[in-house]
């Protein structure tokens, strides 16, 4: 019995370190790709700042219209930006090659669910950073506007504008990324129905007296005119 | 603008060949609403006559066209602008005098959308098609107008070789303060001219200086700014003109925010079109004033500076963030220093406004933000500036004395306003070294 026993550890102990081994030029693989993927990133990032600094090209993206690109990227530099997404770019890569140096079955099943689920996370990350720059540029308007009209909660309203608008980015993105695909529309019905249902009471509790006078206005009394169109220019 | 209306015209154009003296009148109403009905003719055959009597001093007889803004095309249909056309050949009986109609200036005058800038520039380009040697062009209330101003915006030109007149008005101490604060100060100190209204909007242009403009192509689409860059690019002569009081539109305080992009847009675009010229300019040059200076004392409703104050605070406690993009940080503590004194003790410093006013013109450049957000953010600072003024005022610091500030003499003339031009001269080299190397002061 002792014989078996020891025969069958052996045998268990023989297809581990055959696994084992048959692994390790895959897991060599893997580290070598990984490697040379973070040198090959890393040289192109370098290359990349290089040549667009010296295009000027901070200079001539922040005369463009989209500062709020300029805004989003790292130290408010777009090369830097660009730089190091072509950089991940090359380390994703050179990690997805590694993972498909494992000469197994689950290797090339990953790599394919990979590929199929690319467009999402592209489209996810197309939607976060078009969230992002809106609600930054939503939230400086509501702000300076409500500076302007002297509302003394305009910081808070901006920032719920802010959160707003991130809020329903991410869950956007989520959705995208097929992970809680119920939350948008639990949130859209939510934050509209709410939306709806605040303005309906301003309108009806706020324009009872207007709508009154409206009604209880002469039918023949000729409209007023509308008042001219002033021309911030006279003011000069 | 109808094809009928159109093709009149252009016969009309066609019929007058050339002229002297071409004069716009901008004056479309809209700055007199509420007024009697019936006054507008009234008040445009005045006009007429004022500019038949000015016409009549000038040392040579001078054929003179008169484009008038009101005169519209369904007008036309109702005999109005018939009347008001003989009105005008009436003050004159000769054919020397001829009003024409507005639509001859094509459709832009009757769009409100495209606003005064399309006036301006289809009077300029008429002035050159009938090869006029001067072209005055009358935008305020027609109200306040006289004789003065229509001599005095074109005999400089037409006897004695200007290019450029601006005009020199008497105001109330409150009044175009936009002009006083900003537009004044940062043309004097750029382009080196001292005037008190650079970009008028009352202006005498010669023919050489309708040419210059027509063909810049750095020329701005509100061709009131361009003037002065213009002007001084080419190298021709400026002076100013004291043509009497003017009456400004009553500034609504609280809407301040959609008054302040329109305007100081195009300025800030201007300054970044011309760089070249007015970092090339050195000093101030004392100009030559016209006309005589009226002493009569106007009385101006005190401001409300309680409000004014209270948004310039709310400012500084909400907007430090994005102000934070545009200043830097000694600026914004001189700012929240400020916004701590108490309502009767804010001044804001001279150096400090100018400071301001360049650092905004230099983020316009770089778009460090949204143009539109850069110059909304600037209200409650500019409220902050008026605040201060007034209440400079109102401390005794200046008498309320009809402002006259022609800036001639800066330093002979210590008041506020003379003392900010100074300020902005005297700040401009930190411009200068800010547009040059903007790296080196990004907050």
């Amino acid at each position: 019995m002792w014989e078996q026993a020891e025969r069958a550890l052996n045998q268990s102990m023989t297809r581990m370190v055959t696994a084992l081994a048959a692994l390790l030029p895959g897991v060599a693989a893997f580290i070598v790709a990984v490697l040379i993927s973070v040198l090959l990133g890393a040289a192109l990032a370098a290359i990349l700042r290089g040549l667009l600094a010296a295009l000027g090209f901070d200079k001539r993206f922040a005369r463009s219209s989209l500062t709020g690109v300029t805004e989003w990227s790292p130290s408010h530099s777009p090369t830097l930006l660009v730089s190091r997404i072509a950089g991940w770019t090359v380390i994703i890569a050179g990690t997805l090659i590694g993972i498909s140096a494992f000469d197994a079955a689950w290797a090339t099943d990953f790599l394919s669910s990979m590929a199929a689920y690319f467009p999402n996370l592209l489209g996810a990350a197309v939607v976060l950073v078009v969230g992002n720059i809106a609600a930054r540029f939503l939230a400086r308007s509501v702000l300076i506007g409500a500076v302007n009209l002297k509302l003394q909660y305009a910081r808070i309203l901006s920032l719920g504008i802010k959160w707003l608008v991130l809020v329903l980015s991410v869950a956007m993105a989520l959705e995208h990324l097929r992970i809680g695909a119920g939350i948008v529309q639990l949130a859209f019905g939510i934050l509209f129905g709410g939306i709806v249902f605040a303005l309906a009471l301003a309108v009806g509790l706020g324009s009872k007296e207007m709508i009154s006078r409206s009604l209880e206005r002469e039918p023949s009394a000729p409209p007023s005119p509308p008042p001219p169109v002033e021309e911030p220019f006279h003011h000069v | 603008m109808d094809q009928t209306t159109a093709q009149q015209a252009r016969e009309q154009l066609e019929e007058i060949g050339t002229a002297d003296l071409l004069v716009g009148i901008l004056d479309d109403g809209a700055q007199h609403a509420g007024a009697p009905e019936g006054a507008a003719p009234e008040v445009r055959s005045r006009g007429a006559a004022m500019l038949r009597e000015a016409v009549g001093k000038l040392q040579r007889p001078a054929r003179t066209v008169v484009v008038d803004n009101s005169l519209h095309p369904n007008s036309l249909h109702n005999g109005s602008a018939a009347k008001d056309a003989e009105a005008g050949d009436a003050a004159g009986g000769d054919n020397s005098f001829t009003v024409l109609l507005a639509p001859a200036l094509g459709s832009e005058m009757n769009s409100p959308g495209q606003g005064i800038a399309a006036s301006y520039r289809r009077i300029f380009a008429l002035g050159q098609q009938l090869e006029a040697k001067a072209c005055c062009i009358i935008a305020s209330n027609l109200d306040t107008v006289t004789s003065r101003w229509f001599y005095w915006l074109t005999q400089p030109v037409l006897e004695l070789g200007y290019d450029l007149v601006t005009p020199c008005y008497v105001h109330g101490p409150l009044e175009g303060l936009l002009n006083a604060s900003i537009i004044g100060p940062l043309h004097c100190a750029l382009y080196g001219h001292n005037l008190q209204n650079p970009i008028g909007p009352d202006v005498g242009l010669s023919s050489q200086a309708l040419q210059r403009i027509n063909s810049s192509p750095k020329a701005s689409e509100f061709p009131l700014v361009s003037l002065l860059p213009v002007v001084t690019g080419a190298g021709l002569k400026v002076c100013q003109a004291y043509v009497g009081r003017r009456v400004y539109p009553p500034t609504d305080w609280s809407a301040l925010s959609s008054l302040l992009p329109p305007i100081l847009g195009p300025i800030f675009a201007e300054i970044e079109r011309n760089a070249a010229i007015w970092q090339r300019v050195r000093g101030l040059r004392p100009v030559t004033a016209f006309g005589d200076v009226e002493d009569s004392e106007i009385e101006t409703e005190p401001l409300d500076t309680t409000h004014m104050i209270e948004s310039f605070q709310l400012g500084v406690r909400d907007l430090g963030e994005i102000w934070g993009l545009v200043l830097p940080p000694s600026t914004l503590l001189e700012l929240t220093k400020l916004a701590r004194l108490g309502p009767e003790t804010l001044r804001m410093p001279d150096a400090l406004w100018a400071r301001i006013i360049y650092d905004f013109a230099a983020a316009y450049r770089l778009r460090t933000l949204n143009r539109e957000h850069l110059l909304q953010a600037l209200t409650p600072l500019y409220l902050g500036w008026a605040a201060s003024y007034a209440l400079e005022l109102r401390a005794g610091a200046l008498e309320l004395q009809p402002r006259r500030d022609s800036g001639n003499s800066p330093l002979a003339n210590p008041s506020p306003l003379a003392r900010l031009a100074s300020a902005f001269e005297a700040v401009k080299p930190y411009f200068v070294s800010r547009w040059r190397w903007p790296d080196r002061f990004n907050p």
